[in-house]
């Protein structure tokens, strides 16, 4: 096994792990029971309990829940997007060259997270959600991800190689989809979209912490789920005072290094030779 | 018309805004070197593109005719884009793409950059084999024997080409270019990046590599010097003068 396979394999097995964990999580934490109150992980195995006995696996199936469909689907959309713009390019239209360009200008200037925020506030209050801030998140960076992907084909393209590759008689889509769109384009769409997962995660992580923090409901989930936002939060006093929540702090923390390794991994696999 | 793999007859090709190229006339046989000169700019590389049918600009190619006598007999190709616009021309570029790799095959300039940087160059070299109208046996066997006769190891076949030096691309692309045995190689200044050396060994090989094969060489260049020492004929290019548009 080769590193590019590594590296496949633990971006393979961080997203199964984060979808299987979504399909199991349960729609409500279950009862607990207030005698293993800050249990940790050796007394209540896998993960340990919360203030009230209730085991900390719960709440990180219903994190998984919360945000894995959306983080995902804000990925591809925003991998396919930039496939799009790289071939779009590769058609050699000036006026969807200065369009896209224009775009990503205009976009790029937009503060993101206020962009998030006003989003949030303005939708109707059955349409908040993390899918539809996600999908505006993937909207947002979508411009930067055709424009990039648009330059490195641009440069393809104009390339030798692909005059070349016409000279051998290839077909134009041959061509483009194979080697200039699944073997150089890769990189850039696969990381662009690894980020974007990234970035919905950490989103939704953020603005949960935050809605605890100001002891409001959070527009990313359901009051009934738990976010892994509630992990950080839970475990948050052991850091300044005697309580002994750090396994949960701990537990919320690898979360989220297991998502940046998935995205880290991917982009490596998609770059990797 | 025995022998003849290459017949071009008054080519002249122009844009929107002025003659890019006219009256070019030349041949090509069974294992002989044509050789096509001129200074830069005037118009080699948009030849070497017309004669495969690939015409990427408007109108293109607006009178003349292109022969490929071994391979379609007396069929005029540039009957089909003649007055024919867009339409034309990708008809064109559809019906030669049977011809490009397998009766013809081009060594482009620039080698360093004209292959393909995500593809190890035994894959480019396996892929331009599988367009040959021959059969090349044991694949493995033909590229190891190819890059041998390039001067280059067999294990540089698992090799990307940014692990490569420009002379080694070089050398590459010619191999690639010979992968499919075609009849015909259109070479695009192969000697373009190299130290003066290496300039003269890549073409010396290059001659080598088709005469010995009976393949014929349109050895595109403006170096002079080499040029009239490895061909049999050479065909002059000067700028165009033609009407304008």
């Amino acid at each position: 096994m080769n590193s590019r396979h590594a590296l496949l394999m633990v971006a393979a097995t961080c997203t199964v792990a984060l979808l299987a964990a979504a399909l199991a999580a349960p729609e409500r934490l279950s009862q607990g029971d207030p005698g293993m109150a800050y249990a940790g992980p050796l007394k209540l195995p896998p993960f340990g309990a919360d203030n009230r006995g209730r085991p900390l696996l719960g709440y990180l199936l219903q994190g998984a829940s919360v945000v894995a469909l959306p983080a995902i689907g804000a990925g591809l959309l925003v991998s396919f997007l930039g496939a799009l713009g790289g071939l779009l390019r590769c058609v050699a239209n000036p006026g969807m060259e200065a369009l896209l360009h224009g775009l990503r200008e205009l976009v790029g200037a937009l503060p993101r997270m206020v962009v998030i925020l006003v989003v949030a506030l303005v939708l109707p209050l059955d349409w908040r959600g993390l899918g539809s801030l996600a999908l505006v998140w993937a909207l947002l960076a979508a411009p930067g991800a055709m424009d990039e992907a648009a330059e490195v084909a641009g440069r393809l393209g104009g390339a030798r190689f692909v005059e070349a590759l016409k000279a051998h008689g290839f077909s134009h889509l041959r061509i483009y989809l194979v080697h200039v769109l699944a073997l150089n384009l890769r990189p850039v769409v696969v990381r662009q979209g690894a980020e974007t997962a990234m970035q919905v995660v950490f989103l939704e992580v953020g603005l949960s912490y935050l809605a605890l923090a100001e002891n409001q409901p959070s527009f990313t989930h359901p009051d009934t789920s738990r976010s892994w936002a509630d992990l950080l939060y839970l475990g948050y006093p052991s850091v300044i005072l005697d309580i002994p929540t750090g396994h949960a702090l701990v537990l919320g923390l690898l979360l989220i290094a297991g998502i940046a390794l998935m995205a880290t991994t991917l982009t490596a696999a998609a770059r990797a030779r | 018309m025995s022998g003849c793999l290459l017949q071009v007859e008054g080519m002249m090709v122009r844009s929107r805004r002025r003659v890019l190229l006219n009256g070019l006339r030349l041949s090509v046989d069974t294992g002989r070197v044509t050789a096509l000169v001129g200074p830069s700019g005037v118009g080699k590389s948009l030849a070497a593109r017309c004669l495969m049918g690939l015409v990427d600009l408007s109108p293109g190619v607006v009178r003349g005719t292109l022969r490929y006598p071994e391979f379609s007999g007396e069929r005029d190709w540039f009957e089909l884009v003649r007055g024919k616009g867009g339409r034309g021309r990708r008809r064109l570029a559809r019906l030669t793409a049977s011809l490009r790799g397998a009766y013809v095959s081009y060594a482009p300039q620039g080698a360093a950059s004209a292959l393909n940087p995500a593809r190890t160059l035994g894959r480019q070299m396996e892929l331009a084999a599988q367009r040959s109208r021959r059969p090349v046996g044991d694949m493995t066997a033909h590229l190891c024997r190819l890059l041998q006769r390039v001067g280059l190891e067999p294990s540089v076949s698992g090799a990307f080409p940014s692990e490569l030096s420009g002379g080694q691309c070089q050398r590459a692309a010619l191999a690639i270019a010979m992968s499919s045995m075609p009849r015909l190689v259109i070479a695009d200044e192969p000697e373009t990046g190299l130290d003066p050396v290496s300039r003269r060994a890549v073409t010396e090989l290059l001659v080598e590599l088709c005469t010995s094969s009976g393949s014929g060489l349109l050895l595109i260049s403006h170096n002079q010097d080499i040029v009239h020492r490895v061909a049999h004929h050479v065909v002059e290019l000067p700028f165009p003068v033609g009407e304008a548009a």
